[in-house]
Formats: structure tokens, C-alpha cells, sequence
């Protein structure tokens, strides 16, 4: 056990990526553990868990972002976000939240999210004379909205995991979205009025042309939205969906060539098979762990600690908010979502319900100290430092706390919509 | 001797027939002095990879779906054509007397699978829809029915609706939002999966009875003395007399439960079961079984 | 020495194409899933009838897609990392070759070995859709696996030669 904890540790020390280091770890804890021949079941594995009609919204959603950042469509939503917040005090914080919003109706990660608008935004708040470490850390916090408001990456993980609807969660993702930009906005406010950041309106002349220019790229979440939200297309459907409109509508803003489309491909590929990678290691451990008969045990000892309904999702919370802040998303729902969130199911909540609460734990851990991945990646492209980051950071993670558990606790937020939708019961 | 076994539903022995199968099964084998381990759903792995996992001798025994067999063994197809059963008892009858399960051991022998009992579910499948009472077969057209794989949408076609195939777990949405109107399942499914509020009428369609399969391992039933394959013979047996039992049972508690649903159920009456028989017809004289006739005639003799 | 370093440089140009020739191939893949969701639906609401065979070529193109892409992201460094150490130094440069090396074929090279059983087995089925043997889909576990741990080698013996091969973009990693 410590042998194989030293070689992770010496793996991850060389840099290896992760999934190599849980595959190679898995496979030395097969043998540790007397069960080398069940090796044997790890290719089916991998193919089982990787050929999945529910996945492959992924890779089409993370498609069409890839075309709209490289053809200008998400600029045009930014000057969009510009003109309706700019003018109020602090008004390019609110534009940063706003934007995360509009981003979110198309990107299904919070990652790609942060680091896009930490390139486009956070050096003109610098210009306007908010702290660096501000800027940075109102990005990275509202880069949490976009995988609440659909689409969702995380939310089609879930939804493959559980066997629960993904057209469903994205509808019950809609207002606890709107609800963590509202109070990030507050939060923004109230900085700004202390720290005497000021607004910058856009001239009136360039108000029709931003306008105009907005108007195509607001197609895309509309039709993305509205197609899933009214059941007239799958999620699958809304992601090819969408990344045909990307294509259309990014023709309007500016060349984008053949190269360009074959270097968004390329980069879809790439990281989709990184996380495929990390599922089918992940896998193996998991294997590993139903032989062990691990699920069934822990599941037997939470039960046996006495936490119902209302205690155990507060367990649930700590537990997925931690592993937020450590793991990367998909590793921490393929290993924790199996193991806790059936019971939580039979204790009574909504699985629709438990798939919103986990989405906004992980990506809230994502944006939080000391590991949080979009923290990572902000603080990469800003230059600004990591830990100075943290700590900037640390007031929008508490309101955003604040968020979950109200939005853990008052189950009608997420299922008003699903349930106005017919998708929940 | 020792044995493992994965189950594919949850723990609820009242509810679901491949449970309370492998729960008997596994209990008399204990009593019998096998060291027994049991797996819960899911905790290996899905379908797929349980039934691989069982092919290579890592399980010794899998529940799993019929369609595994029908890929190793095209002729085991014939017990889930349309009308070929005119009841529970007719199936069970025909299960016991004609050498069925050994005759497919025989075929199946090298594919790693030995089969060791066909589980019927919840009685016969039934139409589940919400937009009317389907009494006869007119009564489909302009219905959309939510189709499970390719072989179910030429049924549906068969029988005048629309079918659409659609994943399990985007069924509730679909149905919410009309790109289906209903479905093919058992009479317990809806009340189970919880889609009672999106279907309102339910026709006990007499078409074809759900099966699953119980699966050993071929390394490991060959790997048994005598003595042994006859305290699994035992246990199987065991097991599928009182999943007989209970079904039958089971259907009618499972309709009252619908009606208390607020369902409205119905029945065929013969003339409409002729029609659907003739209407199906077709479907079954184009499927390429081998030996497709002998076993229509070998069912038929069955008949209680 | 030099002659060292001329075998080096021409090992990671074989390297190097082999990663080219799996990325148009990955991508073409990706192509494909694209083009076979838009005909489903396609077929599904102008044509009203649609064909059963495109969610399985869709869902096989992405398994296919995906796998070689992940052979792409590990020539690439891409994949995601807690720690990235500098690379300036050479034995550090070794070091991380030889770990990246272990991992590789630790992990993957288990799932190669034991590819040729799970393969034979999946020989034997037939897929629902498209009607032929699921073989044509897992095999891209093993040939992905396969060029993981070529491209690992490659890397391995080429580091004590050759600077850096990855200029490090952080927005590539930690999706
Ligand atoms: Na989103
Ligand atoms: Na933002």
C-alpha cells in the first residue's frame, strides 16, 4: 500500500499526466491486491465506458466552442455584455459575469471559459484600474456559471453515470445559473463601491453596429436552450446543432479557414481523448473497487453513521466540494458518483436535483484554493500570482458557497423548470 | 466449491423476477454448501462488460439480457417472436419439456457461456401509451412508440405505428414532449422507473413475454463434478418453479397498481388479438431462423 | 556523440509522422461522427424515418476519435498534470521521459496484453446497427495503446539528445 502510494507519488512528481498515473497505479494495486487476473476484464472496460451514445455530446459541444473562439463570435458577445453593464459602477466586473453568462448558453467548460475571458477581459479591467488580482479573481469565480447554465459537460457526465436525463439537467441548470451570476454581481458591486472602480459605457454611436453585430452570435444559446428546453432536439442533436451554427454565424464575423477548422478538430480530438483516457483509468480503479465489494461497504457504513435525507446531501456537499478543489471534474464524478449518489437517490432526492447540486460543487471546487483547475489556468494566462490569486479569490468562493446550499436546501430552484418541462415528476 | 454471481437489478426481491431468481438460486446453492459471492448492480460493471466478464471466466455467473444469447445463438430468438405463446403457463410448460436450454448449450458450446435458465419477466409485454386506449389495431395509427432496437421498430411498424428508437434514459423526456407517445415494456416498468405520470393507458398485448438469461460461465460449469452440476440443476430448478409461481401472481397486483395509478386498462379481445397476430405475421416469416418451423411446431405441441 | 544525435533526431521525425498521420486520422473521425449525427437528424425530422446503423457509426467514430486523439495528447504533453517539472536541466529532461515511459507501459501495456483474448471474444458477436462484429470498435483500444507506448519510447530514447519537444501552453492542459 505505501510502495504503491511512493510510486504514484513519484509518478506524478515526474510529471506524468494523471490518467497514466491512476491507469499504472491501478494496475500495481490489481497485483497488490491478489486479483491479477481480473486484469484480464480491462479492455472491455474501457471500450464499454468510452462507447457511449450520452458522451458524445461532449466532444461535439467542446467542437463548437473551439469554432466560436477562433471565428469572433464570442468577442461579439463580449461587446454585447459591454454595452449593457458597462455603465454602471464597476461596470467591467459586471461585464465579466455578464459575458460568463452569455458564454455559458454555449460552452459546456468552465476551464475554456476562464481562459478566454481571462485573455480578453482581464488586461482591459488592468487598463481601467482595478487591482490585478481582483480582475483575476472575479474571472475565474464567474467562469463557475458556465457549467451550471446548459450546456454542460459536467451535467452529460452525470446524466451517462446515473442514467439520468441530460435533457432534464440542463433545464434544471438554468435558474441556480442565473441565480450565482446575481450574486456575484452584488458581490461586485459592493467592491466596486469601495474600491471606487468606475463604469465605462460604450459611445452611442457604436451601440446599433454592437448590437447587430451581437445579434447572430445570441442565436446560438437560443437555439441551444430552446431546442433542448422544448424536446426539440436530444442534447447530441443540440451540440451538432450548434456546432453547424457556430460554423454559419462565425462566417459573419471574419475569415476563418480551412486551417482553422481542421486545427479546432484537432484540438477536440486531443482533448477529448484526454479524458477518455482518464474514464478508462479511472475505470480500472473502479473495477477493482466493486471486486472488493468497496461500494457496497462504504455505502452500508454512511447509512450506518446515521445521515438521512437533509444531513447525508450536506455530507454529500463537503465530500464533492473537496474533491472539486483536487481532482479533475471527470475523474471526481466517475469515482465518487457511483459510490454516493444511488443513495442519496433512495434516501429520496431528485436524482435531477443531486446532478445539480454535485455540477455546482465540483465546478465551485474548480474555482477554489488550492488546486482549483480554472484558478490554475487564470493565474497562467494573467501572470498574475498563484497564491495572490487564492487569496483574491476566497470572498467570491464563500458567496458562491452560499449559492450551494441554498440551492442545495431549496430544491424548487432546480426543479420549477424541469418540472414546468415534464422532466421530473 | 464456490461461486460468483452479478446481479443487474437492485436489491428488491418482490419487484423484479431476475432478482428473487438469482436470490433463490444463490441461497439454495449456499444450503447446498457452496461458498457464495454476490455482486450488487452495477458494482462490476454494466451489461456489457459483466456479460465479458462472465465469458472469460472472471464470473461464474451473469443475469444478463436475452440478446446475448441471440448473437451466440440465432435460433433463441424463437421464444420472443410475437404471438408464438398463448400464456405464462405455455412458456414454462415449453421451457420444461422440450430440451430447449440444452439443445442452445449445445450450439453454444466453445462460446464461453453455458446457459442455465431463461427468466421470464413481469408477464407479457404491454402497449403503454398517452393518447388512447389501444383496444384494437387501428386504434395505433398516428401513435408513436418509442422502439428499444432496430428488431422492436419492424414489430412496431408491423402493427401501423410510428417507432422511433430512443436510450432508456431519455425515455421520460421524449414521452413529456411527444417525440414518442409510449412504449413496449412489461406491466411493472412504468410504476418502477417512474414514469407514471407521462402514460395513461395500458393494454396487456399478449405479444411476447420479456425474458432475460441466466448465464454460467462455460470454464467454470465444465470445471464441476457431477455432484456438483446436480446441486446447481437443483437450485436452478428451484428457483424457476417459484419465479413461475409468483409471476403469474404478480401480473394481476401489478395491473391494480396501475389502475390505482389512474391508468386505464385494457384488454384484447380475441378478434383483436387475431388481427394483431395477423399483422405481425409477416414480421416473423421474414426473420431468417435456422430450423425456424420446427420450433414453432415444438411450441405449439407444448401447449398445456 | 553526434552520431548519437543524428539517430535521435531521426527517430523523432518517424516520431513525429506517425503523430501527423494518427491526427489526420483522428480528425477524420471526428469528421465522420459530426456528418452521421447531422444525417440522423436529418432523416429523423425531414425524412421521418431514421437509419438505424447512424448512432452506432457515430458513437464508433468518436471511440475511434477519442482513442487516437489520446495518443495525440500524449505526444503532445496535453494531457492533463498536477505538476509540470522545468525541463531545462537534462536529467530532469530523462527523468520525466523515463516516468512518462513507465506509466505508459505499466498501464497500457497491460491493456495490450490482455487486448488479444478481449478481441477473440468480441470476434464472436454481432452489433446491433451496422450488423458487424463490435471487433471493429475495440480494436481501437490496442492500436491507441500501441502508439502511446511507441511515441513513450521514442521519447525515452530520444531525451538525453534533444531539447524540449513541447512548448508548454497552459490553456492546452487541465481541461
Ligand atoms: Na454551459
Ligand atoms: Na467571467
Amino acid at each position: 500500500m505505501i510502495l504503491l502510494l511512493a510510486i504514484a507519488a513519484l509518478l506524478l512528481a515526474g510529471g506524468v499526466a494523471l490518467s497514466y498515473v491512476i491507469g499504472a497505479t491501478a494496475v500495481l494495486s490489481f497485483v497488490a491486491a491478489d486479483r491479477t487476473m481480473f486484469l484480464a476484464a480491462i479492455p472491455q472496460k474501457i471500450v464499454a465506458h468510452i462507447d457511449n451514445f450520452t458522451l458524445m455530446s461532449m466532444p461535439l459541444f467542446i467542437l463548437a466552442g473551439e469554432i466560436m473562439n477562433r471565428s469572433g463570435v464570442t468577442q461579439a458577445l463580449l461587446r454585447l455584455a459591454m454595452l449593457m453593464f458597462g455603465g454602471l459602477r464597476g461596470g467591467l466586473g459586471h461585464v465579466n459575469v455578464a459575458t460568463s453568462v452569455f458564454f455559458a448558453g454555449i460552452s459546456g467548460s468552465a476551464v475554456a471559459d476562464a481562459a478566454s475571458l481571462s485573455n480578453m477581459l482581464v488586461p482591459q479591467m488592468r487598463k481601467e484600474g482595478y487591482r490585478d488580482t481582483y480582475a483575476a479573481a472575479i474571472t475565474a469565480a464567474s467562469s463557475v456559471i458556465g457549467p451550471i447554465i446548459p450546456p454542460s459537460i459536467v451535467m452529460i457526465f452525470y446524466g451517462a453515470l446515473m442514467g439520468t436525463s441530460v435533457a432534464g439537467l440542463f433545464v434544471a441548470g438554468f435558474l441556480p445559473g442565473l441565480l450565482l451570476a446575481a450574486a456575484l454581481m452584488l458581490l461586485n458591486a459592493v467592491y466596486s463601491r469601495r474600491e471606487g472602480y468606475a463604469s465605462q459605457s460604450t459611445p452611442m454611436s457604436d451601440k446599433r453596429a454592437v448590437i447587430r453585430d451581437a445579434l447572430p452570435a445570441l442565436l446560438i444559446p437560443v437555439i441551444i436552450i430552446g431546442g433542448i428546453v422544448f424536446g426539440i432536439v436530444t442534447p447530441t442533436e443540440a451540440a451538432t446543432l450548434s456546432v453547424f451554427c457556430a460554423l454559419i454565424v462565425g462566417r459573419l464575423y471574419g475569415p476563418f479557414d480551412r486551417a482553422g477548422l481542421f486545427a479546432a478538430f484537432r484540438r477536440t480530438a486531443v482533448l477529448s481523448g484526454s479524458i477518455f483516457l482518464i474514464l478508462s483509468a479511472v475505470a480500472a480503479f473502479g473495477y477493482l473497487a466493486g471486486l472488493q465489494q468497496l461500494p457496497t461497504r462504504m455505502a452500508e457504513w454512511l447509512i450506518g453513521l446515521g445521515f438521512d435525507g437533509w444531513t447525508y446531501l450536506l455530507l454529500l456537499n463537503v465530500v464533492f466540494l473537496i474533491a472539486g478543489m483536487f481532482l479533475e471534474v471527470p475523474v471526481a464524478l466517475a469515482l465518487l458518483v457511483p459510490l454516493l449518489a444511488p443513495t442519496a437517490v433512495t434516501m429520496g432526492v431528485d436524482p435531477v436535483h443531486l446532478g445539480i447540486v454535485i455540477c455546482l460543487n465540483l465546478t465551485i471546487g474548480m474555482a477554489s484554493p488550492p488546486f482549483g483547475a480554472c484558478l490554475i489556468i487564470v493565474s497562467t494566462v494573467t501572470g498574475v500570482g498563484y497564491w495572490r490569486l487564492c487569496r483574491a479569490v476566497i470572498p467570491f468562493v464563500l458567496v458562491e458557497i452560499v449559492i450551494l446550499l441554498i440551492v442545495t436546501y431549496v430544491p424548487g430552484i432546480s426543479m420549477v423548470l424541469p418540472r414546468l418541462f415534464g422532466y421530473a415528476g | 466449491q464456490s461461486v460468483s454471481l452479478a446481479y443487474d437489478t437492485p436489491p428488491s426481491y418482490d419487484v423484479q423476477p431476475s432478482y428473487r431468481w438469482a436470490k433463490n438460486f444463490t441461497d439454495k446453492l449456499a444450503e447446498a454448501g457452496f461458498e457464495v459471492e454476490t455482486f450488487a448492480n452495477n458494482s462490476i460493471g454494466g451489461e456489457a462488460e459483466r456479460f465479458d466478464q462472465m465469458r472469460s471466466g472472471l464470473l461464474n455467473v451473469d443475469m444478463g439480457g436475452y440478446a446475448f444469447g441471440i448473437q451466440l445463438v440465432p435460433e433463441m430468438e424463437v421464444i420472443r417472436l410475437p404471438f408464438v405463446f398463448d400464456s405464462m403457463e405455455h412458456l414454462s410448460n415449453y421451457l420444461k419439456t422440450s430440451g430447449f436450454i440444452d439443445e442452445m448449450n449445445e450450439k453454444m458450446k466453445g462460446s464461453g457461456v453455458h446457459v442455465l435458465a431463461i427468466i421470464p419477466l413481469t408477464g407479457f409485454a404491454g402497449f403503454f401509451n398517452n393518447k388512447k386506449p389501444i383496444a384494437t389495431l387501428a386504434d395505433f395509427d398516428g401513435i408513436r412508440m418509442r422502439a428499444l432496437d432496430a428488431s422492436q421498430l419492424k414489430l412496431i411498424e408491423a402493427i401501423g405505428a410510428n417507432g422511433v428508437v430512443i436510450p432508456f434514459s431519455e425515455v421520460p423526456a421524449a414521452l413529456q414532449t411527444g417525440v414518442a407517445d409510449g412504449y413496449i415494456n412489461p406491466v411493472n416498468v412504468p410504476l418502477t422507473f417512474g414514469h407514471g405520470d407521462l402514460l395513461k393507458y395500458y393494454t396487456d398485448s399478449g405479444m411476447f413475454v420479456s425474458v432475460r438469461l441466466a448465464m454460467a460461465s462455460e470454464s467454470w460449469w465444465d470445471g464441476l463434478s457431477d455432484q456438483d452440476k446436480a446441486k446447481v440443476d437443483a437450485a436452478v430448478a428451484y428457483a424457476d418453479n417459484d419465479l413461475m409461481t409468483w409471476t403469474t401472481g404478480a401480473v394481476e397486483v401489478e395491473k391494480q397498481k396501475l389502475r390505482d395509478a389512474g391508468f386505464e386498462v385494457t384488454e384484447l379481445s380475441p378478434d383483436a388479438r387475431a388481427e394483431f397476430v395477423a399483422a405481425t405475421a409477416s414480421v416473423v416469416d421474414q426473420l431468417d431462423i435456422p430450423n425456424k418451423d420446427v420450433y414453432l411446431q415444438a411450441i405449439e405441441a407444448a401447449k398445456p | 556523440m553526434s552520431a548519437l544525435l543524428t539517430l535521435s533526431r531521426r527517430l523523432k521525425r518517424c516520431d513525429d509522422a506517425l503523430n501527423a498521420a494518427v491526427t489526420v486520422a483522428c480528425v477524420a473521425c471526428f469528421v465522420i461522427m459530426l456528418l452521421t449525427v447531422a444525417l440522423q437528424i436529418l432523416s429523423r425530422y425531414v425524412l421521418a424515418s431514421p437509419p438505424f446503423w447512424t448512432e452506432e457509426l457515430a458513437r464508433w467514430s468518436m471511440v475511434w476519435g477519442g482513442l487516437l486523439g489520446a495518443t495525440v495528447a500524449f505526444h503532445e504533453g496535453a494531457d492533463p498534470k498536477l505538476y509540470q517539472p522545468p525541463l531545462r536541466r537534462p536529467w530532469v529532461r530523462v527523468a520525466q521521459a523515463v516516468a512518462r515511459l513507465a506509466g505508459a507501459w505499466i498501464f497500457l501495456g497491460t491493456v495490450l496484453w490482455f487486448s488479444v483474448p478481449f478481441l477473440a471474444r468480441q470476434a464472436q458477436q454481432v452489433s446491433e446497427g451496422l450488423g458487424i462484429s463490435p471487433v471493429w470498435v475495440a480494436l481501437a483500444v490496442p492500436v491507441s495503446a500501441v502508439v502511446i507506448c511507441l511515441h513513450a519510447l521514442a521519447l525515452a530514447l530520444t531525451a538525453p539528445f534533444l531539447p524540449p519537444p513541447i512548448n508548454h501552453d497552459p490553456e492546452q492542459d487541465l481541461h
